[in-house]
């Protein structure tokens, strides 16, 4: 049949493609999991002595945490930040609409790991922030807890991550039909309410799924722990990436990585139902 | 005529632009400072900024192993182009033009690489690669970055393609093309601006990558492992002067893609 | 040597999509050189079957004839059938002369001959001078006649054309309606029309082909299919129906809700039902206005009189219980109001007889 053919003329290659180079390096990772680093010698017997560890070892669990803490948190922050300025380029941006886009998008284009080193540069002893205050006067001695710290880390990730969540949101606002606020208005309700009842509501997609993007990313990033981060500041994603260069034990790694895993596919989870909770679909009680 | 409704968005609209306003800066500034500092006579990142100098410029190119890891970069972000667009665009018409058992699990395949941290993806394909006896090499980066960069190409070439009425095919085969005739001389030129639209979006994700080929890379260079390498090492003005072409570069980019690929929706 | 073979042949195909029947069985034939309707509702599967001719679908089961040769498996590429698309499908990319020449292009005509036969193309649509424009500068109608000039210059043996004036205005509608019959009978080309104006069907067929459910309920000349629908679909799908429940009492009467009223010979026995089709335009209405007048005639109560223009349409309750629908013309006088005694009327040959459902 011409159809099938044509079908599997064009699924087939990009699938096989993803499949060989996408899928089984997946399993072969979780094959990793289950087996075990003995003296620098890898033993491919099945075994859950990693997954045992990850949670035994006061290390790793704790770490975990703190991770999807600090994801959550930056998260929210970027949500906070981000929402607003979509609503604005979404309502208020008339024909600039693309070009306010644009540059939202030019900010993510521009090498994450320059900016992560930006903000080494700014709030370094010697950095611009440290030398902008004692040029002006405010402080005498630099201060010393700005890099290196959790502050650091969380405040970068803020900042650069933003643009993740602001593309989703106005993506999902960008489907709102204007008429739909015109009915709001014609109906008499005023520009909160009609904020509250219908633009709320219909942006959740936007919300949950850039929300869930930049937890993602963030709560897994090992970049810019190491570059901010210094000895205070780590995250589990540095642990992996460790695991996988100088620790040299590929399985714990792989473990623990499939725990972070899990532990963000709950979290997602949780905040997708969350949201749905929070912000209901156009019509709540009354 | 002054509607309470009207009086209202016009008072929201002051405080939201000041608000826009500060939150654009608050994007750009880290960026805004390297570009300013790429010029900075001293060596130290320290305000105010003295001097103006184009050395640290002059530095890229007297630095092989920079100049390298730039060429090492285009290559992988042209092959990964390539590689990317085709397979992506088989996979967009496959799935807006047909409908077939198991299309749901194929298009949720297709998108599955940007659910996943890059750490993970990473790991995964070293472990996959050393798995097999595969050497790691600049081609083991190209096939990492066409799987990280499917997704983005599935969707833009999807969008357009749900965009336009699929009887125009049907009529180039009514009038007695081939499928392939009708493809190449119908469906690709009205997919061609968005098919390149992905294309510098392919080019720029690759270009860019860090995370992935941080693990799946052999004994060369790409320009952001080198400049993770420099800046493990300190050497902070040449990074300012590497970092703000490449933020200049993307803008550029960016700005061609944008005549190609509409963002902001209908 | 006229061909009187069909030039379409439908042999008891049935299309199925998963476990929707869109084509239940359907068999007909199509004469060379006739404007052929399918008509019938939304999703009763006239344009699976107008895709089935042009070889977009393959059929489930059943075979598919084009001038004698089996083309059920033959793509739609290969095909000596053409389609007019409903929402026109033109190139895009392509200016109204480059959209026109591309089924030549296709089969690698040299230039002159393009040229000359796009452009005498263009002059059967009226679209001369439109060469260049693009297609987002066209108007609807204009777009349309791109289309159909596309369509045609392969000089198809059947031209398929899906609902091809469905987006447009009433007067160009009608304006289009005509334009379509002219050049029909100007090239002698066979069309197949499908649409879901049973009054367009009428208007510009020589043969109408009535479908519901994926079947096809009734085929024949226009004034056939309307005088004597054969089934209550057609009926009231139609034209504008009555349709009345009596039981016969005697050959040639019936009882209608009590009213006892002459029915044609050959219809059910007694003691049998029957169901009548009455069109609305067949029942004249009049005031009473005689006492007495009454007497034999069936007397109902306006209800509702709406004008139409040219027409009104009357919906009357009768003394017998059951609502009539009226139609007549406009007279100079004025029409009859709510709330008005009237007496109604028919011939009794109106009556046809219908299958039930």
């Amino acid at each position: 049949m011409r159809r099938t053919r044509a079908i599997l003329v064009n699924t087939l290659p990009p699938l096989a493609f993803l499949i060989v180079f996408f899928f089984l390096p997946l399993v072969v990772l979780l094959l990793y999991s289950f087996w075990r680093m003995d003296a620098g010698v890898l033993r491919q017997q099945f075994t859950l002595a990693n997954y045992l560890d990850v949670f035994r070892e006061p290390v790793y669990v704790p770490l975990l945490i703190k991770s999807v803490v600090i994801g959550i948190g930056a998260m929210l922050a970027t949500l906070a930040i981000g929402y607003p300025l979509a609503y604005f380029i979404r309502f208020h941006g008339g024909r600039h609409r693309n070009a306010l886009l644009m540059l939202v998008i030019l900010t993510m284009l521009s090498s994450y790991l320059v900016r992560v080193y930006a903000w080494k540069a700014i709030l370094g002893n010697n950095g611009i922030l440290n030398s902008f205050l004692m040029h002006v006067g405010l402080i005498e001695e630099p201060l010393t807890f700005l890099l290196y710290s959790n502050s650091a880390v969380l405040f970068a990730f803020i900042q650069i991550f933003t643009p993740f969540i602001v593309l989703p949101v106005y993506s999902a606002m960008a489907n709102i039909d204007d008429s739909l606020l015109e009915a709001s208005r014609d109906l008499g309700a005023s520009p909160l309410t009609t904020f509250l009842r219908v633009t709320l509501p219909l942006s959740k997609p936007g919300v949950i799924g850039g929300g869930l993007l930049a937890f993602i990313l963030i709560a897994g990033d090992f970049v810019t722990p190491t570059l901010v981060g210094g000895v205070d500041g780590i995250m589990i994603g540095k642990t992996i990436q460790s695991q996988f260069g100088f620790a040299y034990n590929w399985p714990l790694g792989s473990a623990v990585a499939f725990s972070m895993l899990a532990l963000m596919a709950v979290v997602g989870g949780l905040w997708a139902l969350v949201v749905n909770l929070l912000l209901p679909t156009a019509g709540g009680e009354r | 005529m002054r509607t309470p409704w009207h009086l209202w968005r016009g008072l929201a609209r002051a405080p939201l632009t000041a608000y826009a306003l500060l939150a654009y800066a608050f994007l750009f500034f880290p960026s805004v400072v390297i570009i300013l500092f790429s010029f900075n006579q001293s060596k130290v990142t320290v305000w105010p900024p003295r001097g103006f100098t184009l050395d640290w410029y002059g530095e890229i190119l007297r630095d092989p192993t920079l100049l390298e890891s730039i060429a090492n970069s285009l290559i992988v972000a042209s092959l990964a182009t390539i590689g990317s667009v085709i397979l992506g665009t088989m996979a967009a018409i496959a799935l807006s033009r047909y409908y077939f058992r198991g299309k749901r699990l194929v298009y949720a395949a297709m998108l599955a690489p940007i659910a996943l941290p890059g750490l993970v993806t990473g790991i995964a394909m070293l472990s996959y690669f050393e798995y097999l006896g595969l050497q790691r090499s600049l081609a083991t980066v190209i096939l990492a970055h066409i799987v990280f960069t499917l997704p983005f190409v599935v969707t833009i070439v999807i969008a357009r393609l749900s965009d336009f009425d699929p009887a125009v095919e049907e009529a180039a085969l009514d009038l007695g093309a081939s499928p392939l005739r009708s493809f190449l001389t119908v469906t690709l030129p009205i997919i061609a601006p968005s098919v390149a639209g992905a294309a510098l979006v392919v080019f720029a994700l690759s270009f860019d990558e860090f995370i992935i080929t941080f693990f799946v890379i052999g004994n060369q260079s790409t320009l952001p492992l080198k400049i993770w390498s420099m800046m493990r090492l300190g050497i902070a003005p040449t990074i300012n002067a590497v970092a703000s072409i490449i933020i200049v570069l993307s803008t550029i980019l960016v700005l061609i893609g944008t005549r190609f690929v509409r963002v902001a929706g209908r | 040597m006229a061909d009187d073979s069909p030039i379409v042949v439908l042999e008891q195909v049935t299309k199925r999509f998963g476990r929707v029947v869109a084509v239940d069985d359907v068999s007909l034939e199509v004469g060379r050189g006739q404007f052929v309707s399918l008509v019938g509702p939304s999703g009763c599967g006239k344009t699976t079957t107008l895709r089935l001719v042009g070889g977009f679908e393959e059929p489930t089961c059943g075979r598919v004839y084009i001038d004698g040769r089996d083309v059920s498996e033959v793509p739609a590429n290969r095909r000596s059938t053409n389609m007019c698309f409903q929402r026109y499908a033109l190139f895009p990319h392509l200016n109204v002369f480059d959209n026109i020449a591309y089924g030549l292009r296709v089969r690698k005509r040299p230039r002159p001959e393009i040229v000359a036969r796009v452009s005498r193309l263009l002059e059967l649509v009226d679209l001369v001078g439109f060469e260049r424009r693009r297609v987002h500068e066209l108007s609807g109608g204009q777009s349309q006649r791109v289309s159909l000039a596309r369509a045609l210059v392969n000089e198809p043996s059947v031209l398929l054309l899906d609902e091809p004036l469905a987006a447009l205005d009433l007067k160009l509608r009608r304006q289009m309606q005509i334009e379509l019959r002219r050049i029909q009978h100007a090239l002698g080309t066979t069309f197949i029309y499908v649409t879901h104006d049973q009054e367009e069907a009428l208007t510009m067929s020589d043969r109408i082909f009535v479908m519901n459910c994926g079947r096809v309920v009734q085929e024949g000349a226009p004034d056939e299919v309307y005088s004597r629908p054969a089934n209550e679909f057609t009926a009231s799908f139609v034209g504008d129906s009555n349709l009345l429940q009596v039981d016969v009492t005697a050959p040639g009467e019936a009882s209608w809700d009590g009213f006892a009223l002459r029915i044609p010979a050959g219809v059910a026995r007694p003691g049998g039902k029957a169901l009548l089709s009455l069109r609305a335009e067949r029942i004249n209405l009049r005031l009473v206005e005689r006492p007495g007048d009454a007497r034999d005639h069936l007397r109902g109560v306006v209800r509702e009189a709406i004008f139409l223009g040219p027409l009104v349409r009357y919906l009357v309750e009768t003394q017998a219980g059951g609502t009539l629908r009226i139609i007549q013309l406009s007279s100079g006088g004025r029409a009859l109001r709510e709330g008005e005694q009237v007496l109604l009327e028919w011939d009794a040959a109106d009556l046809v007889e219908v299958a039930k459902e």
